[in-house]
This record gives structure tokens, C-alpha cells and sequence, in this order.
């Protein structure tokens, strides 16, 4: 069967479903937090990559590059704040409900 | 036809190792599964001719960034931690909003493509050059050279950022100072006393 | 046969400047290994008054490069006159934070350099980000600029809610900016690049497509989530309260303003000529900000929570004049942008000021009894709620006013009947807080808030606020010439 433009896009959709599915199952887990929200970015790089592949131009897969970059510092930050958050907290679950910030 | 198979071999690893990395319990599973996503979009990214990216995605995330998370999860040590389980009533009703997404963003996509017209505004360079690689390059540094150079300074940013969240000294380090060691001298550090019988020193 | 020359970054130069003198300042700051805690504290005053001035500096030098309409850098930089004025009201805004959070932030205990150096970084990136014209400059900038929230948020480590708070203001940062990039890559891939002037002509020419529907409801969701629109602000009043109002008065003022001015860029260049689809959206998001603001800020008694709300009810009023995209709206947008915020800074400087039995004022019930003890800050206090409710001759009430009008001009009765009339419901918080300062005494004589001393920086700038908020009267005739002159009709 013929693999056309729109088989990428759907795979693409999936995997950023399957993210956004990730962050609202474990809104408490902070590491799968980190993790879908990378199935995300992978996700959008498959995007570009296909458009850039079927438009036969290469800005996307200069977007691709920019996303990659921007995308790992941002997941270093992330980290660092969690390691700073465990050596306070000792353990990774947010609370949402029984924060002591409501009220 | 070879690449039909692919396609698939492909695409399936990646929704597997998707469905993996959320629902897996255990995080040092989740992250193995996130690199086994990885592995397998760099193929993706090979089939769509970009074989640059797809090195790079390898080099980059799974060799860096991956690599960091393992690390993380292993300096928390979550044995000590047990899992908590979701309820089911919250699981159900997240799965109901991303199914309604997921066919409300396929059938909006679908039916966008009917009429899709390529229309390539593109000012990429000649296109006669086969190679990926060398293509990105002539783009990148000849008309986004700006965007480059800020991406550099995001880098620096976010590395001075990261060092001083966790780069934190407390106040009581003793260091050694090599130079006031190498500088002292007899007569600033000794002192010879001479001390009497049951008189000590005053 | 690459085109880099020094004239494309002439027209830069504010913005290298403001680099420069980041990293000048982060190297100055390494090279001294300071140990001592009070020598740290004498350093960071010294590096805060030179940061303070060298942002005077760009001041004089955006005016310098100008107003006339240049793009460089292959169509990635671009200045005009509504990019100047932008550009000049953020560097404004961040001098005013700058000087007044100087003596709040060191008592917090934060006394290290970095804290400036990120702080000049975010002005860098929400500098750029103002000045993109394209989808990949505004990604990179925009995300330098968060960077570096993210990292000040961390930098008190001794306060476990502020830890929460950056935790959750990353998580909801990232997803914003996951819809953003899916909506940038949808449009990209329909138009085939990602320039906002060719997007631009492209859409005067073909059709609308489901395509570029959904780009821009992902586009709008992000950049909604980034704003703390009302279906996404879930996270929102938590990552207030829980951090340091120094960084909560940054988050709210200046961030706030840099990717509100990144949104009015997005929607009024590259989607122009699909106006009709953004404006049926923005009404929704405007509707349910608007109630959830100013309802919900009937109730509050936290000051920081107070922010939090106040915040996004304003934002509702905002966004209702960027539905028409003409000149006067431009007019009206920075006008209330610039009172709103100065008036929100005016206030949190002087609350920062004020301490009661030696800790920080956490609630708006700790100001009782503050015009028997501080005449002049009670004074200046009431002049900022009233122009905040938008009571007459303040300048908050001439923004509100003009952007009621604008809304009316463009038809849209109801809405700005409704915003009026939750208005007048917000109203009734402020002038709560006016009867507390005023009326109401506290029991013991040791709840009294009293005030430090304040230094000369600090006593001019709350002056000037003062002066703005209560004489623009006397700025509207030169003002609207000048506007008028600088505004290029699209």
C-alpha cells in the first residue's frame, strides 16, 4: 500500500495524543511528566520532517534542528529542578489536591 | 514496497514504545522504552530522506538526553517509593478526551489534505545538491544564521541557569589556598615558647 | 556569497548591547569569588544600580536606531514604529521592577549576580521575541526568554513552596509550548514556510483549509496556556502564591507583556486576513477570563492570589482590543498595558516596603490600620487601587475607557457591555482594600505594618508611578500626536 503524507501526519497525531494522554494520567508522577512532554516533541519533529520531505524544503528540517536544541536545554532545566525538588521533598509526586497553596 | 514494510515496522515499535513509556509502572522501564521510541523515529526520519536528523536525534537525545534522565532516576531512588494507582474513573475519562482529540484532529487533517496544494515558497538554495547534509548547511548558515546564534545564547543561558539552581556553595567550606600555603614561612607560623615547670602557657 | 555584513546587526544593537552587558556582568561576577555574606550583599546593590543604568542606556539607544519601518537578517528581524514602542515599554517596565524589588529580593535572602544576569537574559530574549518576524526566531526567542524565568523561579532553594511552584509553572510552560510548535508545524506545512509576511500573502490568496483551522486553535492554545487564559490557567494561582512576589510582580508584568505583544504580532500579521475565525475564539477566551477574573477576585484575600487574578481579569480587557486590528487599538493596548502595569509594580514596591512583626505582608488584611501609621504610602496606595478599579482622572480609567470605546466602534455590544459591568463587580475588591487601609484597625499595637526607610531610588520611582497614574491628563495631547506620527496603517 502506498505510504502518503497523510500516514506520517497520523502517525505523528498519535504519538502527540499518546503524550497529551501521558500528562493527563500521570499528573502527579513528575518523571512521566518530563517523559510525555519529549513524546510531544518528538512527535512535532516527525511533522516537520514529513512536510519538509513532501514540500521538498529544507526549513524544516532546519525547525527540526532549533527544536532539538532548544528542546534538550529545556529538558536539563527541567531535571536540575527535579533533583531539587527530591532533595527537599523526597519523592517526586506533585500534589494537586492537598497542595498547601490552595485557599 | 520496501518501504511500506518499514513504514510500519516502524510506526508500530513507535505507538508500543509510546503506550509503554506512560503506562509503565517502573520508571527505569519507561525511560528504556523512550529510547527504543527514539531508535525508532530516527528510522522514520530516515525514511523521509533527512538522514542528518536522524543521527542527530540519535547523538543528541538518546546519547545525552536519555542518558540523563537514566541518571536521574537512578540518584532517586525509587525503590523506597511505591507506585500509586491511578483510579479508574480518571483513567477512563482521560482516555475519553484524547479518543474525542484524536478523531476530531484525524478528520479535520483528512479532510484538509483533500485540497492541499503544494505550493513550495521556498528559499532554500539550488537544489541540485543531493545531500541532506550539505543542503541544511548552505540554509542554515547563509539565511537563519540569526536564529542560530540565538539558540547559542539559550544554551549558555540555560547552562548558567542550571549551574546556579543546583551550583549552590554553603558558607562553611574550609578550601585550601595553595598560595597562602606556598608563601608561609618559619617565622609567621611558628612560634617557640618556653614553657616552665606547672606554669603552662599564658 | 553569504550576505552577513555588519549593517544586518546595526539595526540590532540595543540587543547586543543588553547581551554585552550580561555577560560583562556574569564574568565580573565569577572573576570576584565573594564569600562573605555581606560584602554579596554590597556586590549585588553595586551590580543592581550598573544593570539599572545600563538599561537606561538602551533606553537611549532603541530610541536612537528608531522607528522606520527596516527588516534584516533575511526577513527574521524586523523594526517598526508599534515594535519600538513595544520594545520601549518593556525596557521601561523591567527599570521600574529593577529598582523597586532591589531591597525586597536581598532581604529574601537571593544575593547572587545571577539572579541579574538572568534577568537582563529574559529582557534580551523578550526583546527579540518582539522583534521576530518569523516563526523560528519567535520559537527560540520566546523559549530563551521562559528559560530564564524558569531559572529565577529556583534561585530561592530554601523555600519549598517556591520549589512547587517552579515545578508546576515549567510543566505548564512545556505544554504551551508543545501546542504552539503543532500549530507552527501545521502551518507550516501548509504554506510551505515560515515567514510571517509570506504566510501573510499566501492566506490573501488561497482558501481556508481545516488545516490551517486547527494551526491556529493550536497556535492560540498555546499561546493561551502561556498567558493564563481561563479553560488553561489550572495551575496558575499555585505557581503565584508559591514564589517570591518579586518574581510573581516579573512573571505577571513583564512576561505577561512580552507574549502578549508575541501573540498581537502573530495575529495581526501572518492570520490578518482570516480575522473572522481568530476573533470567534478570542470572544470565547475573552468571555470566560473575564467572568472567572473579577468574579473570583471578589473572594480573595492573599495578596499574591490577588496578583494571580488580577492578572488574568486584565488580560480579558487587553484582549478585546486586539480583536480589531487597527491603529487605535495599538494606542489603546499600550496605554492600558503600560498603566496596568506600572500601577501593579507601583503597588507591590510598596507593599514590599512594608513588614509586620518583622515578616513579609502576606494578606490584604495586614495593611490595616496603615494611613495612621504611613500617610504618604497609604496615600500613593489608594492611588494605585483607584487607577486599577479604573476610577476617574487615573490613567487606568482612560485605558479602560478607550478600550470600551475601540469595542464599540467595532461592534461588539455585548461583550463590551459585560465587561464594563464585571468592572464595576472587581471594583468592589479594590475599594475593599481602601477601606482596610483606611478604617480598619488592627487590635494589638504590634500589628501594625510598618515601613523601612526608604532609599532615594526607590522614593523617585514611586514618585514617577505616582505622577503617571495621576497626570495623564496632561500627557493625552502630546501623546496622541506622537502616536499618531509614529503608527503606520497596515
Amino acid at each position: 500500500m502506498e505510504i502518503t503524507l497523510l500516514h506520517y501526519l497520523a502517525l505523528a497525531g498519535l504519538l502527540f495524543l499518546i503524550g497529551i494522554l501521558g500528562i493527563l494520567l500521570n499528573r502527579r508522577n513528575l518523571i512521566s511528566l518530563i517523559m510525555s512532554i519529549e513524546l510531544i516533541a518528538l512527535a512535532i519533529n516527525i511533522n516537520f520532517i514529513s512536510f519538509s520531505n513532501y514540500l521538498n524544503d529544507i526549513k524544516g528540517q532546519v525547525f527540526v534542528l532549533f527544536v532539538l536544541t532548544v528542546a534538550a536545554s529545556e529538558i536539563a532545566i527541567m531535571l536540575a529542578a527535579l533533583v531539587i525538588y527530591f532533595s527537599k521533598n523526597k519523592n517526586i509526586w506533585i500534589d494537586d489536591n492537598v497542595s498547601d497553596l490552595r485557599g | 514496497m520496501i518501504e511500506s514494510i518499514m513504514f510500519y515496522v516502524f510506526a508500530t515499535f513507535i505507538i508500543i514504545g509510546a503506550c509503554a513509556v506512560i503506562l509503565s509502572k517502573n520508571p527505569v522501564y519507561s525511560v528504556l522504552a523512550l529510547i527504543f521510541t527514539f531508535f525508532n523515529s530516527a528510522g522514520i526520519f530516515v525514511l523521509q530522506k533527512a538522514e542528518f536528523l536522524a543521527m542527530t536525534l540519535i547523538i543528541v537525545y538518546v546519547g545525552a538526553v536519555a542518558i540523563l534522565f537514566l541518571f536521574v532516576v537512578m540518584f532517586i531512588n525509587l525503590k523506597s517509593v511505591e507506585a500509586r494507582k491511578y483510579y479508574k474513573s480518571q483513567f477512563v475519562f482521560a482516555v475519553i478526551i484524547t479518543v474525542l482529540l484524536g478523531v476530531e484532529l484525524f478528520v479535520m487533517i483528512k479532510s484538509g489534505l483533500i485540497e492541499f496544494t503544494s505550493s513550495v515558497v521556498s528559499n532554500a538554495g539550488d537544489t541540485e545538491n543531493l545531500l541532506d547534509i550539505k543542503r541544511l548547511g548552505i540554509v542554515l548558515f547563509n539565511n537563519y544564521y540569526y536564529v542560530f546564534i540565538l539558540s547559542g545564547i539559550l544554551l549558555t543561558g540555560s547552562m548558567i541557569g542550571a549551574v546556579a539552581i543546583i551550583g549552590r556553595e554553603t558558607t562553611n567550606n574550609h578550601k585550601q589556598n595553595i598560595a597562602v600555603q606556598n608563601y608561609a614561612d618559619k617565622a609567621n607560623t611558628v612560634n617557640l615558647v618556653k614553657v616552665s615547670n606547672e606554669e603552662g602557657i599564658k | 556569497m553569504s550576505n552577513i555584513s555588519v549593517s544586518s546587526f546595526i539595526i540590532a544593537i540595543p540587543e547586543i548591547y543588553l547581551l554585552a552587558v550580561a555577560f560583562i556582568i556574569f564574568l565580573f561576577g565569577i572573576i570576584k569569588n565573594i564569600k562573605d555574606y555581606n560584602s554579596k550583599i554590597v556586590f549585588f546593590n553595586k551590580l543592581s544600580h550598573i544593570s539599572v543604568l545600563a538599561l537606561v542606556l538602551s533606553l537611549f539607544l532603541i530610541y536612537t536606531i528608531g522607528d522606520t519601518y527596516v527588516e534584516t537578517m533575511h526577513g527574521l528581524f524586523i523594526i517598526s514604529p508599534i515594535i519600538y514602542l513595544f520594545k520601549f515599554v518593556i525596557v521601561l517596565t523591567t527599570i521600574f521592577l529593577l529598582v523597586l524589588s532591589r531591597r525586597f529580593i536581598i532581604s529574601n535572602g537571593i544575593c547572587d549576580y545571577e539572579y541579574i544576569v538572568l534577568t537582563l537574559l529574559m529582557l534580551f530574549g523578550n526583546m527579540t521575541l518582539v522583534s521576530s518576524n518569523d516563526f523560528m526566531s519567535l520559537y527560540v526567542s520566546l523559549e530563551l526568554a521562559t528559560i530564564c524565568i524558569y531559572c529565577l523561579m529556583f534561585l530561592t532553594k530554601l523555600d519549598p513552596k517556591a520549589n512547587e511552584a517552579g515545578i508546576k509553572y515549567l510543566i505548564l510552560g512545556s505544554i504551551g509550548t508543545a501546542f504552539l510548535l503543532y500549530g507552527i508545524s501545521l502551518l507550516y506545512g501548509w504554506t510551505g514556510s515560515t515567514n510571517f509576511i509570506v504566510i501573510k500573502n499566501y492566506l490573501q490568496v488561497h482558501n481556508s483549509n481545516w488545516i490551517l483551522i486547527i494551526s491556529l486553535i493550536m497556535i492560540i492554545i498555546g499561546m493561551g496556556f502561556k498567558l493564563s487564559l481561563v479553560p488553561f490557567h489550572m495551575w496558575t494561582v499555585d505557581v503565584y502564591k508559591g514564589s517570591n512576589l518579586a518574581v510573581t510582580l516579573l512573571l505577571s508584568t513583564i512576561s505577561k507583556m512580552a507574549i502578549l505583544f508575541a501573540l498581537i504580532r502573530i495575529l495581526w500579521e501572518p492570520f490578518f486576513y482570516i480575522s473572522n475565525q481568530w476573533q470567534h475564539i478570542m470572544q470565547l477566551l475573552i468571555f470566560l477570563s473575564a467572568i472567572l477574573g473579577f468574579v473570583a477576585l471578589l473572594y480573595q484575600s492573599n495578596l499574591k492570589s490577588f496578583i494571580a487574578y488580577s492578572s488574568i481579569a486584565n488580560m480579558s480587557y487587553i484582549l478585546m482590543a486586539i480583536l480589531t486590528p487597527n491603529k487605535i487599538a495599538i494606542l489603546d493596548i499600550l496605554i492600558y498595558i503600560v498603566a496596568y502595569s506600572l500601577t501593579l509594580i507601583g503597588f507591590v514596591g510598596v507593599v514590599m516596603l512594608l513588614k509586620k512583626n518583622n515578616k513579609q505582608i502576606e494578606s490584604i488584611h495586614d495593611l490595616k490600620g496603615l494611613y495612621y501609621m504611613h500617610p504618604y504610602l497609604s496615600f500613593t496606595l489608594t492611588v494605585f487601587l483607584f487607577s486599577m478599579a479604573g476610577l476617574p482622572i487615573t490613567t487606568g480609567f482612560f485605558g479602560k475607557i478607550m478600550i470600551l470605546y475601540s469595542a464599540i466602534k467595532g461592534e461588539y455590544y455585548y461583550m463590551a457591555t459585560i465587561l464594563a459591568l464585571l468592572s464595576v463587580v472587581g471594583m468592589y475588591f479594590y475599594l475593599k482594600v481602601v477601606k482596610t487601609i483606611y478604617f480598619e484597625k488592627p487590635e494589638k499595637l504590634e500589628d501594625y505594618a510598618v515601613a523601612q526607610k526608604g532609599s532615594l531610588d526607590i522614593n523617585i520611582t514611586l514618585s514617577l508611578i505616582v505622577l503617571f497614574v495621576l497626570g495623564f491628563m496632561l500627557f493625552i495631547n502630546p501623546l496622541t500626536t506622537l502616536l499618531d506620527h509614529l503608527i503606520v496603517i497596515f
